[in-house]
């Protein structure tokens, strides 16, 4: 009896074994198949590849965002007006009491005050630079493959600081992920001084610079960041820092070293037109394509969108898909300074005089990115504006290389520069300039009547505003605000977002108290 | 899986061949059976203990029986009676006396986790409802049902929408959902944590299904039951009791039984029962000349002679066809229904094999034209005896559920009809061709088929090793095959017929499919023995080990496309390449468990017992897959003392009860510790991938929530056991629940779903069940009273980050605070305090010395504003303010956690008579009346247009503050702020102030039961052995305090918007016939 008991005993501890031991150890170590994850994603090159489009699609969804790149490095300029149904961008007006109010932009808190956005861009980024030292070499076609994702990276993340830093100044400086921490316990991080992080930036792109090689005439490969790009970066950051004298190295090295010319005038456009102008550095890429499958919802991701470019477009030439447009109006800086001569060619190629409608004022229209189309054309379904979005051109390097060598005092040198962009267009305005003041002062304008519409010339004029003053030229208060301690020319943070997610923010000294 | 089921089978069955029995010479015994009358009882159940050889009464009630020898027991068993046993004395003459059947029978047994225990020796707090009480009610699922007859269960019927879940609540809410601001349709199983139930023993959790298959068709999985297929229902609310299903037990457990044979005679039943839904009264509303009239009173208490002169046209011109109509918009949706219900049963039970087959025919029409549940269900419950020592159960259910749902898509949101409580247009509008085609038509040539097929079989084994130790089996798969068939044809036609009237909108056609499939086994091995010591006491011990597995596999298959070929092609083909969708999931997860149980007595007398259970989860991280369960427990049978003999009479029972344990809770997400990584779109035509923004960073810690809760009960009974009395009182804490973190922006994450260690919710509360036999056991009319009476309170203990407060807007405009104290859901709005009726009441700024305002200063309060009250004293109310007080005046100001909940149940019989009134009540609770703001904030403040073309509240009653009253009374008191088309906007009638917040407490008549057992004699000559007729009318009446038509059916979180789907009465007429 007893041992029939054990016998039995035996077989269901026998049987019980096998349920648990066979299968259920397969059972309880599931992983999805729906979607990938960290641990699958970090093992090939081609998921690298991968990560590091999402660099550029995340930067480019982070500028298009409610058109904050045109907002932020235009409007602020009071170049061009808001569209007559954007009431609530009024306050970034000159005519706005107070001028200029940043403050003020309801609805447009999220994309102008906040700059979550870019964070997402640089954890990818810091996600990138964690795991790809972690991969076998193995993985990867060469060490120079792999180094190159690495260099993409920092160019990102440095892209990325220096672009914040121009709208909102010292930013809080991450460049770690933040895997298996206490997700209600994240300790907060104090903004870091600009100069600091920038130094940071100029490693990282030195670091760059020597894996990058340059994109020697092919055109397709100023999509993705190369030595050009990250060298122009790092001319532009050294000239944010007023350090001339290796804002004009780094100049000279691009356009010297990159194999970039620039666009005849006859085919300025092209520069716009994507991957087909080799004045174009670094551009992003959104012209359309078929195997875009967020094109018809227009998100954040779709390539080729319509809103963003459209926004300086109106009436026929985009098939009247748009009754109101950014527009700079007549008498203002197009008429009485940037483009007092009308001989000017590019006041004829990208400008274009609108009489007044809906509400807009008479002025010019941008033609810098003008080609529209149809995905449907039959059902004249789908708009789109098929254009690339430039950040860095060959004209931009002697621009600032102009810039550079006039507060140097050479000045021959900035008329040798400031010749290559104003012969193309058939002015002169550089010739007899005999001082460093005004010669910096023609610098600002030429760069003005050259990046118009490209989200550029505030950031010019911040930059050189310590000796020269724009900012109150274009209708900023004199009152201290654009003071160095009151950094008012950067924009508020909207704390009541911000600040419950990092204690140690601190806001914006002019918008700490004039909020 | 299926092979490791089928080798185990094969193990097992090896091992344990059948054996035969030995056949012995047998004796003939015979009697009669009696009730306390005197009367004789027919057609009781009588069988030998050992061999289950059977028979029954006749008419007179006398028996016999052929048993094995002369120390044979027999048992009788009769529906509505208590059951006995007694020995038999030799060949003599066998009387018997049955007493009617008690309710929640200490001798009943429960399941607690794998362990089989008596009710009177379980230290677990467990209430059970028996089939029999909810039979035959007009409802689609067993949930509804067990509204107001448990104590600590919260029941509320949130919608008359046929197969759509009630919200079902033990013991207080612990779940706090981050999401409600962007979801319309959270749907139950979200909002709110719901229970786990246990179906014959087989573990299903609703809310993985609706989580895994997105909620496809939105039916409720209970509805798949018949209810009258259910014997009984067990609900499990301590921790005691819940911890043995440990890892899923945390928000309580129920356990529900289905019949089996139990007449040793082959059973025949056929059950019918029919009725008719009533439309509910549609919402008053002023039509035609009434409502311009009412518009035109208004609009002269307050519009200047200027004002007066731009009326609209649709006013002014009461002569013009497009503008003098009285169309009623509601009318147009709503019909009277019915409601049928056919069941067939087969049963028997006899030595080796014990059935009950069911069949099942259900169907409810919705009072909504489209809506409707159609069920078509089979039972088959087996009992084998194998031999003396083996035994088998095998269970095989299918059900099918076809469910209508008007034009909703996705989810049980409330777009019933096309018209909310935003767009209600005025009656003078005519009712066009198009308006026809496009709502009634638009209706008639949807297609919306939402199927659920259900199939579930079990096989269970249990064999005797020793008398002392019991092995037992089981193993069973349950699979719901949903799917979802749409199609709304394109509105062409409809343009073309009213001559290019109307915005085109494209024909869509879907066709989703899922299947969800769970495979459970189980092995238990259990041992129990009394030993009797020397010193003549009893210790007995049972002690149960078992190991659990359960896996899950869910696929789910969508495809669709706009602009198909044609209306009359009502599938996805032909549809241009541009416009198709389509999309695949797959999932799996297991869970293995270990369980150990053990109970010990002394006596029978001094209860304790033990349990502790380790589940590990696919669902969780490499490092912290395991979670550890205990629960203790003790109680004390105070009626067996020696001291309490004198009292035997007055207190029949008394046990005290205490328990502490620890259950948990998975987290929703399959995969939830990978972070998932996507594919966000091309970058330059490639494709570009990074990780979730709300699910990117490694999580590997992630693991089990945890609740631990104490309760001490006590369970008595007086009288004899005529009164009955049971008390618990519990405090739960729920902590490291899911919770979604906003992640700070340097993160570059914006939220991450993660055990909120510093998330306390705590529920304490007190559970009180009553019950009596009113009138003595000799008086003919007998009454059964059953209150029940649940109080809960809820609150935030311990918040992350510090217990930072923090409020998240509800969908509908209502701001929800969590802060430590506050209950989860609390309402956070400006406090409403009536009408500032003159100037001399308005207070002033103490800063500048003019009237306060509101709005930041954007509008400055004049009389017939609304008085809302000035918090933080700034001379502004609003509900945030720019000088860093981010929450303004807003206050904690609502809970839409009912506090008392309870029910209270009266069954009357008179001889062969019945009649069953069930009543609920919710007590203590703030629900918004959402449909009534939006009304008036069409009207007032929106201007004339908006005035003119919306429809008008229903104003009796509403003292309106107007100019011309204030002048002329002295001491004019409105009631309601001015409803003045002309003037500013200010937000005045928004939900952010208290304004419509309203008592939700009410007390229902849910069901009233009237029926009668056709005597004997009368049936016998048409060869029926019974025969019952019954009337059921179903949600009869609602007394509340509210202004809303029923405060019982708001949403989850207890807002009222007008779209939501009435609860509708129902009369039913049944028969019930047994051959």
């Amino acid at each position: 009896m007893q041992s029939r008991l054990v016998k039995k005993l035996i077989i269901i501890a026998a049987a019980s074994c096998i349920v648990i031991c066979t299968s259920c150890h397969k059972y309880l170590y599931q992983a999805p198949v729906d979607a990938t994850y960290g641990a699958q994603f970090w093992t090939s090159q081609e998921s690298v590849e991968q990560a590091a489009l999402a660099l550029y699609g995340q930067l480019r969804s982070c500028v298009r965002s409610s058109n904050s790149f045109f907002i932020n490095g235009d409007l602020t300029t009071g170049t061009f007006l808001p569209n007559a149904t954007q009431w609530n961008l009024d306050a970034v007006e000159s005519s706005y009491n107070p001028p200029f109010d940043f403050s003020y932009v309801p609805y447009f808190e999220p994309d102008l005050q906040n700059w979550s956005r870019f964070y997402s861009l640089i954890s990818q980024a810091n996600l990138m630079l964690t795991n790809i030292p972690q991969m076998p070499l193995s993985d990867f076609a060469s060490a120079s493959v792999r180094d190159n994702y690495l260099a993409e990276a920092w160019f990102m993340r440095a892209y990325a600081y220096f672009y914040m830093i121009r709208i909102w100044g010292d930013p809080v400086y991450v460049t770690t992920v933040y895997n298996d921490v206490d997700f209600g316990e994240i300790p907060p991080v104090a903004r870091t001084p600009e100069n600091q992080v920038l130094d940071s930036c100029l490693i990282d792109l030195k670091k760059a610079a020597g894996i990058f090689s340059y994109a020697a005439g092919d055109v397709t490969k100023s999509v993705r960041a190369n030595k050009g790009s990250a060298c122009a970066l790092i001319a532009h950051i050294y000239a944010w820092m007023h350090q001339y004298d290796s804002t004009h190295a780094y100049c000279q090295q691009v356009i010297n070293a990159g194999g970039y010319s620039l666009e005849p005038m006859a085919t300025y456009t092209n520069i716009w037109k994507g991957q087909s102008s080799l004045e174009s550095i670094f551009e992003l890429a959104m012209t359309y394509n078929d195997n875009d499958p967020n094109f018809q919802g227009q998100g954040s991701w779709a390539e080729a969108q319509f809103s963003f470019f459209g926004t300086f477009l109106k009436g026929p030439i985009v098939g009247n898909q748009n009754a109101n447009c950014w527009i700079a109006p007549s008498g203002g800086l197009i008429d009485n300074t940037l483009f007092t001569d009308t001989t000017d060619a590019r006041y004829n190629a990208i400008l274009s005089l609108v009489p007044a409608s809906n509400g807009d004022p008479a002025g010019y229209m941008l033609l810098k990115y003008a080609n529209f189309a149809f995905q449907t054309p039959s059902t004249e379904s789908y708009p789109y504006i098929n254009n690339d979005l430039v950040i860095f051109r060959l004209s931009d390097m002697y621009l600032l290389d102009a810039e550079a060598l006039a507060y140097k005092g050479n000045l021959a040198g900035a008329q040798a520069d400031l010749a290559m962009t104003e012969n193309r267009a058939g002015i002169t305005s550089y010739q007899g300039i005999n001082d460093s003041y005004d010669m910096v002062d023609e610098c600002v304008m030429e760069r003005g009547r050259e990046f118009i519409g490209e989200g550029e010339w505030y950031y010019d004029l911040i930059r050189t505003e310590y000796t020269q003053g724009w900012l109150e030229y274009v209708g900023y208060p004199s009152d201290g605000r654009l003071s160095t301690t009151n950094k008012g020319y950067y924009w508020p943070l909207d704390m009541t977002t911000l600040f419950p997610e990092d204690k140690l923010l601190t806001q914006n000294p002019y918008w700490a108290v004039h909020k | 899986m299926k092979q490791t089921l089928i080798l185990l089978l094969c193990i097992v069955l090896c091992h344990f061949p059948p054996s035969l029995h030995a056949q012995t010479a047998l004796i003939t015994v015979s009697g009669s059976v009696k009730d306390e009358q005197g009367k004789p009882i027919e057609g009781v159940s009588i069988r030998e203990s050992s061999s289950k050889r059977g028979a029954t009464t006749d008419k007179d009630g006398r028996f016999s029986i052929r048993v094995k020898d002369e120390t044979a027991t027999l048992e009788f068993s009769y529906i509505g009676y208590a059951g006995q046993k007694m020995k038999v004395k030799g060949a003599a003459e066998m009387q018997i006396v049955l007493k009617p059947e008690n309710r929640n029978k200490l001798s009943d047994v429960v399941i607690v986790g794998t362990q089989a225990q008596s009710r009177r020796n379980t230290t677990a707090a467990i209430s059970s409802v028996s089939g029999k009480d909810i039979e035959n009610m007009p409802v689609a699922s067993v949930d509804a049902a067990l509204q107001g007859r448990v104590a600590g269960l919260n029941v509320q019927i949130t919608t008359g929408e046929p197969g759509v879940a009630p919200t079902v609540v033990v013991r207080g809410n612990t779940r706090v959902n981050t999401n409600i601001g962007n979801d319309p349709n959270i749907s139950q199983a979200q909002a709110l944590s719901g229970p786990l139930y246990v179906i014959d023993g087989v573990p299903v959790n609703p809310e993985d299904i609706s989580n895994a298959n997105n909620d496809l068709t939105g039916t409720n999985y209970l509805a798949g039951i018949n209810i009258n297929d259910v014997e009984s229902i067990d609900i499990q609310k301590d921790a005691v009791a819940t911890a043995a299903w440990g890892s899923r037990g945390a928000n309580g457990v129920i356990y529900i039984k289905t019949k089996r044979g139990r007449s040793n005679r082959p059973e025949f039943r056929v059950n019918m029962y029919g009725g008719v839904t009533i439309v509910p009264p549609l919402l008053p509303t002023a039509t035609g000349a009434e409502e311009r009239s009412e518009k035109m009173d208004i609009l002269q208490q307050y519009g200047t002679y200027t004002e007066m002169q731009t009326l609209p046209q649709m006013l002014t011109d009461s002569l013009n066809p497009y503008f003098n109509n009285a169309t009623n918009w509601q009318g147009l949706f709503y019909r009277a229904a019915s409601t049928k219900n056919v069941d067939l049963t087969m049963s028997a039970a006899n030595d080796n094999v014990n059935y009950r087959v069911s069949m099942n025919y259900y169907n409810e029409e919705g009072i909504i034209q489209q809506f409707g549940y159609q069920r078509y269900s089979m039972r088959g419950n087996f009992d084998f005896k194998i031999s003396s020592k083996l035994n088998s159960q095998v269970i095989v259910s299918m059900s099918k559920g076809d469910r209508q749902r008007g034009q909703k898509f996705y989810g049980n949101a409330d777009a019933n009809t096309p018209f909310d409580g935003t767009n209600q247009p005025s009656s003078f509008y005519r009712l066009t061709a198009y308006d026809t085609s496009n709502f009634s038509g638009g209706y008639t040539s949807l297609r919306n088929r939402n199927i659920d097929d259900q199939y579930m079989a079990s096989i269970g084994l249990n064999y005797t090793i020793a008398p002392f130790l019991k092995y037992s089996f089981q193993g069973a798969t349950n699979i719901i095959s949903s799917s979802k068939d749409y199609f709304k044809p394109s509105n062409e036609n409809q343009i073309l017929l009213s001559g290019g009237q109307g915005v085109a909108v494209p024909s869509v056609a879907e066709s989703d499919k899922s299947l969800y499939s769970t495979y459970f086994l189980t092995n238990n091995l259990n041992f129990s023995k009394t030993l009797h010591t020397a010193s003549n006491h009893d210790h007995t011990f049972a002690i149960t080990a078992s190991q659990q597995f359960n896996a899950d596999v869910s696929n789910l298959n969508t495809i669709g496309g706009t602009n198909t070929a044609s209306d009359q092609i009502q599938t996805v083909s032909g549809v241009p390449q541009p416009d198709i969708y389509g999309s695949s999931d797959y999932k799996a997860d297991a869970t293995l468990s270990f369980v150990g149980q053990a109970q010990y007595d002394l006596d029978h007398k001094y209860l304790l017992y033990a349990a502790y259970r380790a589940d590990a989860s696919s669902r969780f991280g490499n490092d912290s897959k395991w979670g550890y369960f205990p629960a203790v427990g003790a109680g004390w049978i105070i009626s067996d003392e020696k001291f309490m003999a004198p009292l035997k009479n007055a207190i029949s029972f008394l046990k005290v009860r205490g328990s502490w344990g620890i259950s948990g809770s998975q987290s929703p997400d399959f995969y939830a510790p990978y972070n998932t990584y996507s594919l966000y779109g091309t970058y330059n035509g490639a494709p570009a991938i990074a990780p979730s923004y709300t699910n990117g960073l490694d999580k590997d810690n992630l693991t089990w929530a945890k609740t631990t809760q104490k309760d001490v009960g006590f369970e008595s009974q007086f009288l004899d056991n005529r009164v009955n009395l049971t008390v618990d009182f519990y405090d739960k804490v729920s902590k490291d629940d899911y919770f979604n973190f906003q992640l700070p922006f340097y993160t570059g994450f914006s939220s991450l779903t993660f055990n909120a260690h510093d998330l306390w919710v705590d529920n304490r509360g007190m559970d009180i069940t009553f019950g009596a036999q009113i009138l003595t056991r000799k008086s003919p009319l007998s009454w059964h009273t059953q209150l029940t009476i649940s109080y809960n309170k809820n609150a935030l203990a311990k918040l992350p980050n510090n217990n930072r407060t923090f409020t998240i807007d509800d969908y509908n405009g209502i701001t929800r605070v969590f802060e430590v104290g506050q209950p989860i859901y609390e309402m956070f709005q400006m406090q409403y305090a009536g009408v500032y009726n003159k100037q001399s009441q308005i207070p002033f700024n103490p800063l500048t010395g003019n009237s306060i305002t509101y709005f930041k200063g954007n509008h400055t309060v004049q009389p017939g504003d609304p008085i809302w009250v000035d918090v933080n004293h700034i001379g502004d109310v609003w509900t945030g303010e720019d000088n860093g007080n981010q929450y303004g005046d807003a206050i904690p100001s609502g809970d839409p956690n009912p506090k008392v909940t309870g029910g209270w149940v009266n069954d009357f019989t008179y001889k062969g008579f019945s009649l069953t009134v069930v009543g609920a009540f919710t007590w203590k609770r703030t629900v918004v009346n959402t449909f009534e703001q939006q009304q008036f904030n069409a009207l007032a403040g929106n201007g004339i247009y908006s005035f003119a073309s919306s429809r008008l509240p229903d104003l009796r009653g509403i003292n309106y503050w107007t100019p011309q009253k204030a002048k002329s009374e002295a001491n004019y008191q409105a009631n309601f702020p001015s409803i003045n088309p002309f003037e500013g906007y200010y937000y005045q009638y928004f939900p952010f102030s208290t304004m419509f917040n309203e008592d939700g407490s009410y007390f229902k008549i849910s069901q009233l039961v009237l029926g009668y057992d056709i005597p004997g004699q009368w049936i016998r000559k048409a060869k029926i052995n019974g025969l019952k007729v019954y009337a059921l009318m179903y949600n009869v009446y609602t007394f509340k305090k509210a202004n809303l038509p029923n405060p019982e059916s708001v949403d989850q979180l207890g807002v009222y918007t007008g779209g939501l789907y009435p609860v509708p009465r129902e009369v039913t007429f049944g028969i019930d016939i047994q051959f």
